[in-house]
């Protein structure tokens, strides 16, 4: 079974080392879509399935939290793996995404093994 | 500001610049004999800027110039060959984002809350970066290439 993830982040380059990182796994990954913003990021899951959703929370246009929000509220997205990877480190803030619903947290600066390993937690289930 | 407020957060940026060149820049990091002389005055400057807010705010800013911005973009994404302008600009950018990030909860704690901006990216002549050379900067020789990081805290915090 290959996978599709959506990586949503204002980066250009945390788009790209994410990329690089999951193409020397052997994470069986069809396709790595990209959205450089939570509306956009929106559009995309609107549009393609996704079986897992990196997510950053400071985005211009609509955060990581906003994203969240509309996404959970879809019925079609309320389980829909997500994994926050961003600089936030408030316990609050990370209490707060919890409850709309995410599958992990990495801090950045991520190390390709942290990445991996929530990756393959997740996927393991299924 | 205190001095032992001036001195927690310069030894906070001190640790975190150095964390995150070494772990996430690949870069092997050196303390810096000097400030603005360790930065070549004929070349132009990148600074890149994060404003935050919260129980404090102001503004985190890394200075550099084009060799350190290269050779960053160029370990992060593990290329060979020489990486594009925008890619050099986001790879600053995105630096800015994790060092502020992970300098704030260094120094206030993970029960404070941030709002940070999005990354700017400026570029500035020699006498144009005078103003982030103060007694709040920390400078450091990453891969033997200078790069200073400083901040200002807003006057009502």
């Amino acid at each position: 079974m290959s996978y599709r993830f959506l990586v949503v982040d204002d980066s250009s380059v945390v788009r790209k080392a994410l990329r690089k990182t999951l193409a020397m796994t052997d994470i069986a990954l069809s396709d790595l879509l990209e959205a450089d913003n939570g509306q956009n990021g929106l559009r995309v899951v609107d549009d393609e399935w996704v079986d897992l959703v990196f997510l950053d929370i400071n985005m211009p246009v609509m955060n990581g939290v906003e994203f969240l929000k509309v996404l959970r509220s879809k019925p079609d997205f309320k389980t829909m793996p997500v994994v926050i990877v961003s600089t936030e480190g408030s316990t609050e803030r990370i209490k707060e995404l919890e409850e709309l619903g995410i599958q992990g947290y990495l801090r950045k600066p991520v190390s390709p093994e942290e990445l991996v390993a929530k990756v393959k937690e997740i996927l393991g289930g299924k | 500001m205190s001095k032992s407020d001036l001195s927690k957060i310069k030894d906070a940026i001190n640790h975190v610049t150095t964390m995150i060149l070494e772990d996430w820049g690949m870069m092997m990091v050196d303390p810096a004999e000097g400030v603005k002389d360790i930065f070549s005055n004929d070349n132009k400057f990148f600074v890149s800027v994060v404003k935050f807010k919260g129980i404090v705010g102001g503004e985190y800013s890394i200075v550099c110039q084009q060799e350190f911005a290269n050779i960053l973009a160029r370990n992060v994404l593990g290329l060979d060959e020489e990486p594009d302008m925008q890619d050099q600009v986001d790879a600053l950018k995105e630096m800015a984002n994790v060092l502020c990030g992970n300098m704030l909860t260094e120094c206030y704690g993970t029960e404070a809350i941030f709002d940070l901006t999005p990354p700017e990216i400026r570029e500035h002549t020699s006498s144009e970066v005078d103003c982030f050379f103060n007694d709040r900067t920390v400078c450091c020789m990453a891969d033997d290439t200078p790069v200073a990081a400083t901040f200002s805290v807003d006057s009502s915090s």
